[in-house]
């Protein structure tokens, strides 16, 4: 590369955004300095409560938590792109995740919720109001939801819901657990998994705090015959499998946000910078070798975005992208220790953090094991199943 | 299941492109001893180097040319996958770099380019180029043709192709077009070492997929499969950077980003070709050692493909 350490090697993203998207990416970026004051170092980890939920409701002011929804319920009907630049922006200045009501919860309300249910959520949900935890994982069922044991049966209108999720973040700062439950037999597999919308603060809920190594929170939530109206049921008993692979699908450009990334790597510099050790051959030549992985990541994640709006199946698209993006980020925080910079790891320092945080990424939201099966099998043919 | 995109950009490419794709892909197809023999080959210059020309592919992104980065990166990532050989990313630079008419020659396929490796100048060539920190280089021969005493003799490059060494030459910094020239020079670089990478994943995949060994496919073993899937995910994103590269090279909306881009892609390229000869070795095992065996001819070309423009 012709540039030094920290000069930007990365993709022109112009060619790939209209002048109005770049436009709204500026918009975003001022929204974000006005901001500047109040987002924590590191709010964007510490879940979707608080301050960042502040911050999700001065953005549904401004219309940006419904950006791609349908004119007909309130949203702006733009395209998949505007969704990605806002969160990305988001990414980039650690400011907040993907607000998961807006994003999986909407989406599927929109396409297969009662028009009720459509009265009920999308307009809290749109203001950043109400929120939403997934519950997907269980102690029995991490990578494999199919195993899900959740019960709820049906009385008259009643679904009465028993069990247990676990690793569900944000279940301490959501209204609603968006719930992957069973109707049917555990031998029916996927067949048998139904979608309720869960109050947290129903009576029997008890939502118990899992520390983790990076100072923050998961959670595991106990229910215990918790009344859940069937009126809040998405989509039919047992029809479950079908929706959540599909919510899954229509939010697959929000996957991995190379803003986040990119901001490791930034800071990655900065700090190297910071200590007087950027005029080291050795070490600008590690820098660059990353800033080539950077560069990977965000290519990966534009075409993943471009394959979206083109309509193709993104399955592909976006595994090689968090895949790459996460091990990126784990690279990004490692990098220090094998090259023995010992006053960027004191314990409170943000290399540190990462170093714990970025655990977490190649694991939660489809673990690279997964991941590298979808690619085998969907990208090369090859079923590797064990 | 869909093949290993060969094509770099080949989600967005314009029936233009997907044509040039075609020729360039016909043309090398009936030819693969010749592409086998490669550069130094008696017939290598009327067999393929010529028809190469005619079919206007040496002279892509040139204003007589027609085409841009774009055009270059299609048509280098189908010989990429041909394990096509000879100077190619010599002629790019040159038709690029130098002046009339001499860059007209090399697009016409009448001058051979050769882009110095090292100090190697691999053969045939007339005239000779030099790629490094400080930039483009015009090389000669102290009394104006080399010495190739050592034509008949030992001085191979990484790939086999003969050469002779030009140590002690007379070397002339170019001046002008410099930026252009090597940008184009990197799209085409990683453009065929994308190409070739998805040569060297796709076989092996499909190899995997049909290789059995305690009861089946060994491509079933997650120990086989995970490093062919990590491999596709580095040569899926070195080919979306040089794609991309390619079009703001094309759209030239910023004056200094082009040549950033594309030289992040070349070593992004270099690095994902690199990595993926390894895997697809481990994949193939003996088999894959072998001189007959189903890489060696790619793995070479990628060799000597990594080895240039190291800046």
């Amino acid at each position: 590369m012709g540039g030094g350490v920290g000069s930007d090697p990365a993709v022109d993203v112009t060619y790939r955004f209209s002048p109005e998207m770049l436009a709204f990416r500026d918009e975003v970026r001022a929204f974000l300095h006005d901001q500047r004051d109040t987002i924590g170092a590191r709010q964007f980890f510490h879940g979707r409560g608080g301050r960042t939920r502040e911050l999700y409701q001065a953005m549904g002011e401004r219309g940006w938590l419904s950006l791609t929804w349908p004119a007909a319920v309130g949203g702006s009907a733009l395209p998949d792109a505007y969704e990605f630049i806002l969160w990305n922006e988001m990414a980039g200045a650690r400011a907040a995740r993907p607000d998961l009501a807006a994003g999986i919860v909407a989406k599927t309300l929109i396409a297969h919720g009662s028009d009720d249910q459509r009265a009920r959520f999308l307009p809290g949900i749109r203001a950043g109001r109400i929120s939403f935890a997934l519950g997907y994982s269980e102690p029995e069922a991490g990578s494999d939801l199919a195993g899900v044991r959740t019960r709820a049966a049906l009385d008259g209108d009643t679904y009465v819901v028993n069990g247990e999720k676990r690793w569900t973040s944000d279940a301490h700062n959501s209204t609603y657990l968006w719930l992957l439950c069973r109707t049917g037999a555990l031998d029916e597999h996927s067949r048998g998994l139904t979608l309720l919308m869960l109050d947290l603060s129903a009576p029997g809920v008890e939502v118990r705090p899992i520390r983790t190594i990076d100072g923050h929170q998961l959670n595991e939530v106990f229910m215990h015959d918790v009344a859940v109206p069937a009126a809040d049921r998405v989509g039919d008993e047992g029809g479950a499998w079908r929706l959540i692979r599909e919510a899954l699908a229509v939010e697959r450009h929000l996957q991995l946000l190379p803003g986040r990334v990119q901001r490791d790597y930034a800071d990655l510099v900065e700090h190297v910078a910071a200590a007087g050790r950027d005029r080291d051959p050795e070490v600008t030549a590690v820098l660059r070798s990353i800033a080539v992985d950077v560069a990977e990541v965000e290519a990966l994640a534009l075409a993943t975005l471009a394959a979206m709006e083109r309509g193709d199946d993104t399955t592909v698209a976006a595994a090689a992208a968090k895949l790459l993006g996460t091990s990126v980020s784990q690279r990004i925080a490692r990098v220090g220790m094998e090259m023995g910079w010992a006053e960027l790891y004191e314990y409170d320092d943000q290399l540190t953090f990462l170093w714990s945080q970025t655990v977490m990424e190649t694991i939660a939201g489809g673990s690279s094991e997964i991941l590298r099966s979808v690619i085998a099998r969907q990208a090369l043919g090859l079923r590797a199943s064990g | 299941m869909t093949p290993v995109p060969t094509v770099v950009g080949a989600s967005e490419l314009t029936a233009e492109q997907e044509g040039l794709a075609r020729s360039v892909a016909g043309l090398c197809q009936g030819r693969s001893t010749a592409i086998a023999a490669g550069a130094a080959a008696a017939g290598f210059v009327d067999e393929l180097w010529r028809p190469l020309a005619e079919l206007g592919v040496l002279g892509l992104g040139t204003p007589e040319g027609g085409g841009g980065a774009r055009e270059i990166a299609v048509a280098m990532s189908v010989l990429g996958a041909a394990a096509f050989p000879g100077p190619l990313a010599a002629a790019v630079l040159a038709v690029h770099v130098l002046d009339e008419p001499l860059s007209d020659q090399v697009a016409a396929g009448s001058t051979m380019p050769a882009l110095v490796v090292g100090d190697l100048v691999p053969l045939p060539a007339d005239i000779f180029l030099g790629w490094g920190q400080d930039g483009i280089r015009r090389l000669e021969p102290d009394r104006g043709r080399f010495d190739d005493g050592d034509r008949a003799g030992r001085l191979r490059t990484v790939d086999g192709t003969p050469a002779v060494r030009a140590s002690g030459w007379i070397t002339t910094p170019l001046a002008d077009r410099q930026h252009p020239a090597i940008a184009m020079a990197d799209v085409a670089i990683a453009a065929f070492l994308c190409g070739a990478t998805a040569a060297l994943v796709g076989a092996a995949a499909a190899y995997a997929g049909d290789r059995r060994q305690f009861g089946k496919a060994i491509g079933e073993f997650q120990a086989v499969a995970f490093p062919l899937a990590d491999a596709y995910v580095r040569l899926t994103a070195a080919s979306e950077l040089t794609w991309s590269a390619a079009a703001t090279i094309d759209g030239q909306a910023d004056a200094d980003l082009p040549a950033s881009a594309a030289a992040t892609a070349h070593a992004s390229a270099r690095r994902a070709a690199l990595q993926a000869v390894h895997t697809c070795h481990q994949v193939y095992g003996a088999i894959g050692y072998t001189e007959e065996g189903p890489m060696a001819l790619l793995r070479r070309r990628v060799a000597a493909w990594a080895l240039l423009g190291s800046h």
